[in-house]
C-alpha cells in the first residue's frame, strides 16, 4: 500500500470513536475516497479546521485496503464564505451531496473534482440566483457521469416537443412528446421556458450561469426538476433536497 | 445455544448501545456477572431511574428532572442571557469554565442539509418564542465551530436580529498549548482578527 498526494475537496464527515472522523473526498486523479483522519476532533490536532466539508486541500494520503489515512493536509482554499451565508451553504451543500452520491466508492470520473472546484469558488463570489448556479450543476454533474439528460426533442421520436406543458420523463432520463408518453414512471411536467432554460444551463459554463436570471418561480421548478433528474439517474435520493426546497418555498411565501 | 438465555438477552442488549460491538457486550456481560449482586442491580436501577426521571427542560430543552433543569430553575442566573448550543453536553462545557452566568437553549443538533436536518428538525420556532417573550436582550451562540455549527449561527442571527436583540458568537482562537506552525488558516485568521491590547 503506498502514499499518495492529490489536490481534494471533502465532502462530509462521520465520526469514529472519541477522536478521529471518516471522510469523504472527491480527488482531482484518484476519484471518490474514504479516509480516517487521526485524531482530528482534539482541540490541538495538526489538520486542525483544514478538513472541513467546502475545504480544498493538497493532501498526503496513505493508501488503505478499505479506508485510506490522511497524512498531511495543507489549505489550498477554504470556501469560508459558505459557512457564514445561510443561502450559499445550503446549495454549497447540496452540491456536495450530488457529488459523493453519484460516485462508487474510488470510481474516478474526469472532470468532476473541476467542476466542484469551479462551482464552489463561483457560489462564494457574486450569484444572481444560487438556485440557478445548483441547477446548472446538478444537470453537469449528471452529464460527466453518463447521463446527459436529453432535452432537445422527445428522446423516442426525436420530434420537437411543443407548445403548452412538457412532460420531463425522470426515468428514462429527457422530454418525451405526447404521442410517445408512456404511461408508467415519474415525470414532472415543465413550462416550455423553464425547459429552454435547463438547456442554457446545461449548455453554459458557471460562470455565466452565476450572471443568469429568472423568476423565483421558474428557478425553484427548474432546480427541482434538475435534482429529480438526478435522484432518478444516481437510483438514490437526495436528503438535501428537501431542506433546499423547504427553505426556498418559505422564501417564495416571504413578502418581498 | 452458546449462551443461557439471560446471558444471551444481555450480550444482545449492551452490544445496542453505541461503539459497542458483540465482542465488547460479551465482555462487559461477563464482568457484570462476576461483580457483587447489589453492583450490577445498581447499575440496572440506575439506568430504569435515569430513563423515568430524566425528560427534556420545557424552557430550554437540557436534560431535567422535573418540569425545569437546574439552570432554568435556579433565580441567581441571569434570563436576559441566552447561550445557544447544539447538545446537553454542550452545557458541561460551558459550566466548567465558570465564565457564564445567563441560561441556555439547547437546538438539539445543527443544520445539515446532507443529513437532511433543517431548521424545523431542530428547536428554533421555540428559541424565537422565548427571545420574544423572555426579555432576552443577548443570545451567545455557542455551537460548534465547524461548517454545520457555523451555518447554524449565521441563520439564527438573521432570525433574531430583527428581533432587536444583541446577537454574539464565541470567539475563535488558537488552543492553549497548541502550535501556531499547526493552526489553520481560518483559526488562525480569526485569532489576528480578535487579537487582545497587552
Amino acid at each position: 500500500m503506498a502514499n499518495f498526494k492529490d489536490e481534494a475537496i471533502v465532502l462530509r464527515t462521520y465520526d469514529l470513536g472519541e477522536a478521529d472522523r471518516i471522510l469523504s473526498l472527491i480527488t482531482s486523479r484518484h476519484g471518490l475516497r474514504r479516509v480516517v483522519a487521526k485524531g482530528v476532533k482534539r482541540t490541538g490536532s495538526r489538520f486542525g479546521g483544514r478538513l472541513e466539508p467546502f475545504t480544498q486541500v493538497r493532501a498526503l494520503l496513505h493508501e488503505g485496503r478499505n479506508l485510506d489515512t490522511v497524512i498531511q493536509a495543507e489549505t489550498a482554499r477554504t470556501h469560508a464564505a459558505l459557512r457564514g451565508d445561510y443561502s450559499k451553504f445550503l446549495h454549497g451543500q447540496v452540491m456536495l451531496e450530488l457529488v459523493e452520491k453519484s460516485l462508487q466508492e474510488r470510481q474516478e470520473v474526469p472532470r468532476l473534482f473541476d467542476i466542484l472546484r469551479v462551482s464552489l469558488d463561483v457560489l462564494e463570489g457574486e450569484v444572481s440566483d444560487p438556485s440557478l448556479l445548483l441547477a446548472a450543476f446538478s444537470l453537469k454533474v449528471s452529464a460527466l457521469t453518463g447521463y446527459r439528460p436529453h432535452l432537445d426533442c422527445c428522446l423516442h421520436c426525436g420530434r420537437e416537443v411543443a407548445g403548452g406543458k412538457v412532460s420531463l420523463d425522470l426515468g428514462e432520463g429527457g422530454v418525451t412528446c405526447p404521442r410517445c408518453r408512456s404511461h408508467s414512471g415519474e415525470r414532472v411536467y415543465l413550462d416550455p421556458e423553464c425547459l429552454a432554460l435547463m438547456r442554457r444551463l446545461l449548455r453554459e459554463e458557471m460562470s455565466a450561469v452565476a450572471r443568469m436570471e429568472c423568476g423565483q418561480r421558474e428557478a425553484m421548478e427548474v432546480l427541482s426538476a434538475s435534482l429529480r433528474l438526478a435522484e432518478a439517474f444516481m437510483e438514490r435520493p437526495l436528503k438535501s433536497r428537501h431542506v433546499i426546497m423547504r427553505y426556498l418555498e418559505g422564501n417564495a411565501r416571504r413578502p418581498r | 445455544m452458546l449462551y443461557a438465555p439471560p446471558i444471551a438477552r444481555l450480550v444482545e442488549e449492551l452490544s445496542k448501545l453505541p461503539g459497542i460491538g458483540q465482542k465488547t457486550a460479551q465482555r462487559l456481560t461477563f464482568h457484570l456477572l462476576k461483580v457483587p449482586q447489589e453492583e450490577a442491580r445498581a447499575l440496572a436501577e440506575a439506568i430504569v431511574e435515569a430513563r423515568e426521571k430524566v425528560a427534556f427542560c420545557a424552557r430550554c430543552f437540557n436534560f431535567a428532572q422535573g418540569e425545569l433543569c437546574e439552570f432554568c430553575a435556579n433565580p441567581r442566573r441571569d434570563p436576559s442571557l441566552v447561550c445557544v448550543v447544539e447538545r446537553p453536553q454542550d452545557i458541561v462545557a460551558v459550566e466548567r469554565t465558570g465564565e457564564f452566568r445567563g441560561l441556555y437553549h439547547v437546538l438539539g443538533g445543527a443544520i445539515s442539509p446532507i443529513d437532511g436536518i433543517g431548521p424545523e428538525d431542530l428547536k428554533v420556532r421555540e428559541l424565537l418564542e422565548r427571545v420574544r417573550k423572555d426579555g432576552v436582550s443577548e443570545v451567545i451562540m455557542a455551537t460548534n465551530p465547524r461548517v454545520e455549527g457555523e451555518a447554524t449561527a449565521a441563520y439564527l442571527a438573521g432570525l433574531l436580529k430583527p428581533l432587536g436583540v444583541k446577537v454574539t458568537r464565541i470567539a475563535s482562537g488558537i488552543p492553549v498549548g497548541g502550535d501556531l506552525e499547526y493552526a489553520d488558516e481560518i483559526t488562525l485568521g480569526r485569532a489576528l482578527k480578535g487579537r487582545l491590547e497587552l
